[in-house]
């Protein structure tokens, strides 16, 4: 029952984004039309595209993963608007470029300057593009019982179908409605829940138990290879056969279901845990983010810096901002987003909360980005209601999965199409489509990240990278294209290799410590580094004489 | 990012000296905006990496309930965002007011030659 009306809606979501590409007009008619844009609806448009499946998935999953400071990813999220508004959104609307690629040859006048930011932008939409195909196969994955990896291709197949049959971004009036629809099959469940949830969970809500032993008999289910580690001797029944194991680790392997009797203890998780809290303890319930480990400030303040510096680098929001009418409504329309998104991301709590009390045992398996959709059948049972809601949340995510992904591969072949190669339309669509597939298969190998965390990552390069730029580019005459180029260089190989150094196997850094933690999450000073770089190479360089006029006309009221 | 955007072929190079009394004016504006712009960043910066300092250092006022929830949560997952958007709202005023100020004229926002477009590239100035 579920699975038909997912399906059903899955396939009503697809079809919204077709009708948008069927709206669709030629880039300069786009450009121009959408002029008249107001900055309320140019803002909602602005939210549709924003909110991926991290935000509709990933946050409540993190919750029970990482504990209540989790919440602080959306705060970054929403935080980057405000910087936006007051660094970026007017001034960058004034120089008329379209993307970060467009302003920096426009600003510093070096062609080779814009094709180095195209090859950030391909970084950056890859990094972003890559957890939302996990999430999206995720979710298909549960909700239709097929393997991780057909879920995944499902979900490709999707976007690439959206694309095939028109190819263009999809209008403003569709991104808007995207949003509306996102907000209320988010809010609306939320909502749905507590009511239905009692007063007896609400309490538990508050304090959700410490999970340290199965309250009920509880199935897991495991999509990848993983290893348990037994506190004591256990049967468990293992696809329907009882199994007798003893204390110590155990390989519990793909596509098996695991069900643990009522009142065992819960295993732990080989290798995977370091310093994450348990569910429900008091670790999980500390407002900060690496609660666990040795430096909580510095894990909630890294995540802060890379959501809130690198939102103004993602290049399927900056076009955005383009079609606002001029740089006034620009700014305008980062300031409404700054409420809409604060509207939308009052919701996560809810589902966190509620996941942790219904659903700890996710993390087990590392499926706790499923766990929104989970929820309405463990608080309300098996019913009709239960399913319609459950339909309602995928449809949502799915929705939230699509806007976002056919923004980034249009912003990611946009760059390889049209500031690395020579223009076309056919090579847009053709490297859309071939970015769509080395994604897909990105995401096959890539099943176990959160997705949440993951989008983190190419956060931390769009502000190791782009975020100088833009706030030199705009706010300071002596910055030099050399400069920028050595600046976002610099940022980008620091927070590239750093990432890269924490996420290889058998890395000599231990995850766990502040070393660790500064390289998996290198925003606090990969950022700062670009910036020196970029001041310093600028200075001993020479800007050239148009240089301050260049910048001076991004500041300047449009007076003939 | 799919269009021709901007100056694609040349860069943009307005070699000729502009009107100097422009120059100036926007010399004003980029001050003040720039001035503006600090204090809201500096604020920004001041809730989003102080309230974990607060919350680091004062367990117990996390521990306050209202409503039967923890404080702590509801200060990372309610608070923030109206003190954004109310930052937002600040900042986005005081910048319109910036613009309109020098010479009490009306900023960016009117679309003045009538014909529906504006070709406010940096190029233009050629």
């Amino acid at each position: 029952m579920t699975g038909a009306a997912v399906v059903a809606l899955v396939l009503v979501t697809v079809l919204i984004g077709a009708r948008g590409v069927a709206a669709m007009r030629t880039t300069s008619d786009f450009l121009v039309a959408s002029r008249q844009t107001s900055p309320l609806l140019n803002a909602a448009a602005v939210s549709g595209e924003y909110l991926s499946a991290a935000s509709f998935l990933g946050v409540a999953g993190l919750v029970i993963k990482e504990g209540t400071g989790a919440l602080w990813y959306p705060v970054g999220f929403t935080a980057g608007y405000l910087l936006m508004l007051a660094l970026v959104a007017a001034p960058m609307r004034r120089t008329g470029a379209l993307t970060v690629p467009g302003f920096a040859e426009a600003r510093l006048g070096s062609a080779r300057l814009r094709r180095f930011c195209a090859v950030v932008v391909v970084v950056i939409a890859g990094l972003y593009l890559v957890p939302q195909f996990v999430a999206a196969g995720q979710l298909l994955t549960l909700v239709s019982d097929v393997p991780y990896w057909v879920g995944v291709v499902v979900a490709g197949a999707a976007v690439s179908i959206t694309l095939a049959l028109g190819g263009m971004r999809a209008a403003t009036y569709v991104q808007a409605f995207q949003f509306v629809l996102k907000l209320l099959l988010f809010a609306g469940p939320a909502i749905w829940l507590l009511i239905v949830a009692g007063p007896e969970l609400r309490g538990q809500m508050a304090a959700p138990p410490e999970f340290t032993t199965f309250t009920r008999d509880t199935d897991v289910d495991f999509r990848l290879d993983s290893t348990l580690v037994l506190p004591s001797p256990l049967t468990v029944v293992v696809d329907g056969e009882p199994r007798a194991l003893t204390a110590g680790p155990h390989p519990a392997l793909a596509d098996t279901r695991w069900t643990f009797p009522a009142g065992a203890q819960v295993p732990e998780v080989d290798g995977e845990r370091d310093g994450l809290p348990v569910p429900g303890s008091t670790a999980w319930g500390v407002p900060l983010l690496g609660s666990g480990t040795d430096s909580p400030l510095l894990a909630t303040w890294s995540v802060l810096a890379a959501t809130a510096l690198g939102t103004m680098g993602l290049p399927h929001i900056i076009v955005r901002f383009h079609t606002a009418p001029d740089g006034r409504a620009a700014r305008r329309t980062a300031a409404i987003t700054v409420g809409l998104l604060g509207t939308f991301y009052l919701f996560p709590i809810v589902y966190g909360l509620l996941g942790t009390v219904l659903t700890p045992e996710l993390y087990l398996s590392a499926g706790t980005d499923t766990a929104v959709v989970m929820l309405p059948g463990r608080v309300a049972g098996d019913g009709l209601a239960s399913s319609i809601v459950t339909a309602l949340l995928a449809a949502g995510a799915f929705a939230a999965f699509l806007a976002t992904s056919l923004g980034l591969l249009l912003a990611l072949a946009g760059a390889l199409a049209h500031d690395l190669m020579p223009s076309g339309l056919r090579r847009l669509r053709l490297s859309a489509l071939a970015a769509a597939a080395v994604v897909v298969t990105a995401a096959l190998f890539a099943a176990r990240i959160d997705v949440s965390a993951a989008v983190t990552s190419s956060f931390a390069v769009a502000a190791s990278t782009f975020c100088p730029l833009l706030v030199l580019g705009i706010w300071w005459p002596r910055l030099t294209a050399r400069g920028a180029l050595a600046g976002m260089s610099v940022g980008l190989l620091a927070a590239l290799g750093a990432m890269s150094l924490a996420a290889v196997p058998g890395s000599p850094v231990p995850s766990g410590g502040t070393v660790g933690l500064l390289l998996s999450q290198p925003a606090l000073w990969s950022v700062p580094l670009a910036f020196v770089a970029m001041i310093t190479v600028s200075l001993t360089d020479h800007a050239p004489p148009w240089a301050e006029a260049t910048m001076l006309r991004l500041h300047l009221t449009d007076k003939r | 990012m799919t269009a021709p955007d901007g100056p694609a072929s040349a860069p943009a190079r307005p070699a000729e000296a502009t009107d100097p009394a422009v120059l100036e004016l926007a010399r004003r504006i980029r001050r003040a905006q720039l001035r503006r712009a600090t204090v809201t960043v500096a604020l920004g910066g001041l809730l989003l990496f102080g309230l974990p300092v607060l919350l680091l250092l004062a367990p117990d006022l996390a521990g306050l309930r209202l409503l039967g929830v923890p404080g702590g949560w509801l200060a990372v997952a309610i608070a923030p965002y109206p003190l954004l958007a109310g930052l937002a709202w600040w900042q986005l005023s005081g910048a319109e007011r910036d613009e309109r100020a020098p010479d009490g004229t009306d900023g960016d926002g009117t679309d003045r030659d009538g014909t529906g477009r504006r070709d406010d590239e940096v190029g233009r100035l050629r």
